[in-house]
């Protein structure tokens, strides 16, 4: 089955989409570059012993939302590449609401019973209102830890914890399992995040993040500790287009230990992870360990480049359980 | 909160070898192309990665 020609048909069968061409255009468009997060109700699906099949209302409910944060992203990030610049605010966000609607027709017209259905919609509106909240939270810029880890729980978290959990409840699992395999899952978005932000500071040229004065974690963690290059990096910080400043900064900022800090909070994720997975029973936990283990092979990989045994995941775990 | 200074303490104190904490502190002697390792390929997994932002765009 290809998931996303199978999400895209099964939305095409609702009459907005047949009359709307533009929505429809922008669906098919996502589609072809086949988003891996379409994937993840699917997985979940499966992990917990249903046939993919069953989770493609899911998967066209987390595409359509998906599309809907990701128009509205752009222009509070004020992104070059938004479409808002070419259709104008207005008519960016009444397609924001269209699809944020039409991912919650996803779910109203799949085949689960009443209850599932009510379970499912109360997890796809919670997430949408969080993940609402979280952004208006990011927006402000947050300058302290207990601010930044607040953006990550509401903006980052909810939206991959809820594609695994309507996985889970369209597949049929129990209320208990569905709650662990959300957990996971919001997890599995905080890694996510991380990433993005390791991304976004070690980017050439300079990312939007280094030219708006925005603090993703690496950059943060500089401005926050008192490091020996900590004035240098903030001179750096406030200048970062002048020449060979970027280069500067981000050398601080791994000598500092920025990145060291966002691998130890990406491999502490992903241990709780593999915690709630292995005390999970699952029929099928293959397709979970392999999403976890996806997400943290960057991490391993860098490892190996630094001479550290193969067996260093295992015992990374041992030290981190024994704290 | 102070996870991040309670952080650097411990990377700056001394660390048994081969600990956890010891394995981390080699990440602060690596170059950037090296950390660069870190993003690898996952941009097709990320939830801001390129072309993957901008849900529209092209349109």
């Amino acid at each position: 089955m290809d998931i996303y020609q199978s999400t895209v048909d099964y939305l095409l069968t609702f009459p907005i989409f047949d009359a709307w061409h533009e929505i429809r255009a922008i669906l098919q468009r996502v589609a072809s570059r086949r988003p891996r997060d379409w994937q993840l109700p699917i997985i979940a699906c499966q992990a917990v012993g249903a046939s993919p099949e069953k989770a493609i209302p899911a998967s066209a409910a987390i595409a359509c939302v998906e599309i809907s944060i990701l128009l509205v992203d752009d222009m509070l990030d004020n992104d070059p590449r938004g479409e808002y610049h070419r259709i104008g605010h207005g008519r960016t966000s009444n397609f924001a609401i269209a699809f944020q609607a039409a991912g919650v027709d996803a779910l109203i017209g799949s085949r689960a019973s009443t209850k599932v259905k009510t379970e499912a919609l109360n997890s796809l509106n919670r997430m949408m209102l969080t993940t609402a909240y979280g952004q208006e939270l990011d927006v402000k810029n947050p300058s302290d830890e207990a601010s930044y880890w607040r953006v990550v729980e509401n903006k980052s978290a909810p939206f991959f914890g809820c594609a695994i959990h309507l996985g889970t409840l369209l597949g049929g699992a129990n209320v208990k399992t569905a709650c662990e395999l959300e957990q996971l899952g919001k997890l599995y978005g905080e890694t996510i995040q991380i990433y993005d932000d390791l991304n976004d500071t070690m980017a050439v040229p300079a990312n939007p993040d280094w030219l708006q004065g925005r603090k993703p974690l690496p950059i943060l963690f500089a401005l926050s500790v008192d490091h020996s290059d900590h004035a240098r990096f903030l001179e750096l910080y406030q200048s970062i287009s002048t020449e060979n400043a970027l280069q500067e900064a981000q050398e601080i900022l791994i000598r500092c230990g920025a990145v060291s800090y966002c691998v130890d909070q990406l491999l502490r994720r992903h241990q709780t992870a593999q915690d709630i997975l292995n005390k999970t029973p699952l029929p099928n936990k293959g397709a979970i360990d392999s999403l976890i283990e996806g997400v943290i092979a960057p991490v391993w990989k860098l490892f190996e480049t630094l001479g550290l045994s193969p067996k260093f995941p295992s015992a990374i775990a041992k030290q981190l359980n024994q704290e | 909160m102070n996870a991040m200074k309670d952080f650097y303490a411990s990377l700056s104190s001394a660390r048994p070898q081969g600990s956890y904490l010891e394995a981390l502190s080699e990440i602060t002697k690596i170059n950037r192309t090296q950390a660069k390792t870190l993003m690898g390929d996952l941009w097709w997994q990320s939830w801001e990665g390129p072309d993957q932002k901008t849900a529209a765009q092209g349109m």
